[in-house]
């Protein structure tokens, strides 16, 4: 299987925006709450990750109403969750590693 | 209100557009080269161009997607579509990071090599046409037609190195540097090749069939050599950066 990890940021705060249903817009806010404004997805940087995680099965359309008025959401896939584990522990162990720095000041 | 401009560079097309809405003048439309524009104002919209998948169409997704956003789809040309969003709802830039960047201009890099490949091919069919013509005011208009879409193809390999170069930017940027791709920039044919390749077609097609005045013989005659001047100068110009 290809490598899926690291992530990108975009792609890590898309999965994580969506462990519930979300929408576009809605995906835009939340991460941008979650990293106090500091990564705002742009339209294309968005619709191409959400085309990619489609395709790739992390992600999958979870109501779609013919309702115009209605957006489209998304929702993380079991197999989303699994790489966002993966990507998780890697993250995990660079933090763990990362206190060893502490441990060469005295 | 309708302007006509030639845009190679989709960021130079997008700043001109963004200009204009800063003056008052709102793209509505685009036809070869012809920009029309409606008052709108001043800075009222912010304008971007993608590039998408189809040809004179995108995709129902792209456009709920884009709806959703707030951002209009105000023209589709060719594979480029023109965006705009009311300034009012805040920035608007659409590729956010460096990954989605670099996807966005390599889609645009695949793109202009689709058209050189395109071009050649013309290219060709010009240039065994010219060898099976017989009479030679005929051969001068397939001759001429090869240097202008000569021309073009200097034009569009230009482009290639400068998207290129970008990409370089872009990778160097996550470290990830591609020793093929560096310094492109340096590389890139010389705009005189492309003047000169262009002026020579020109001076071709200019060629009466017998017996023009002098004047307009030496005038001819200066053209092409000014042709002949501006593509050894171009020729020059290209091998000494490339040998850089």
């Amino acid at each position: 299987m290809e490598k899926q990890t690291p992530l990108t940021e975009a792609l890590f705060y898309i999965l994580l925006s969506l462990r519930k249903p979300n929408h576009g817009y809605g995906i835009i806010q939340e991460v941008e709450g979650l990293t106090d404004g500091r990564v705002v997805l742009g339209p294309g940087t968005l619709y191409g990750a959400i085309q990619t995680m489609t395709a790739k099965g992390w992600i999958r359309i979870y109501s779609e109403e013919t309702d115009s008025r209605k957006k489209k959401e998304y929702i993380i896939t079991e197999t989303g969750r699994r790489v966002f584990a993966e990507e998780k522990r890697r993250l995990e162990e660079l933090l763990r590693n990362a206190e060893k720095m502490e441990e060469g000041t005295w | 209100m309708v302007k006509f401009r030639m845009y190679f560079d989709k960021d130079k097309e997008t700043e001109y557009l963004n200009a204009m809405a800063g003056k008052g003048y709102a793209m509505t439309g685009f036809c070869v080269g012809f920009y029309s524009f409606d008052e709108c104002w001043p800075g009222e919209y912010i304008y971007q161009v993608d590039i998408t998948e189809g040809f004179f169409r995108v995709s129902n997704d792209y456009r709920e997607f884009m709806q959703e956003m707030g951002v209009e789809i105000v023209c589709l040309w060719g594979p480029w579509v023109i965006l705009r969003k009311k300034a009012a709802e805040g920035p608007f830039q659409l590729y956010t990071d460096v990954e989605s960047s670099i996807e966005h201009y390599e889609k645009i890099k695949k793109l202009f090599k689709i058209a050189i490949a395109m071009e050649i091919i013309c290219l060709t069919m010009e240039a065994s046409c010219a060898v099976g013509a017989t009479d030679s005011s005929s051969i001068a208009m397939y001759l001429a037609g090869c240097s202008l879409l000569a021309a073009v193809i200097v034009l569009l390999v230009r482009e290639v190195c400068r998207v290129k170069e970008i990409l370089a930017e872009l990778r160097a940027r996550l470290g990830q540097e591609d020793p093929h791709e560096t310094r492109w920039g340096n590389r890139r044919p010389s705009l005189f090749l492309c003047l000169g390749v262009f002026l020579n077609g020109l001076t071709i097609l200019l060629m009466p069939e017998q017996g023009g005045s002098d004047l307009y013989e030496a005038m001819k005659g200066v053209l092409h050599a000014l042709a002949l001047v501006l593509m050894g100068a171009g020729l020059v110009d290209t091998l000494r950066r490339r040998g850089r």
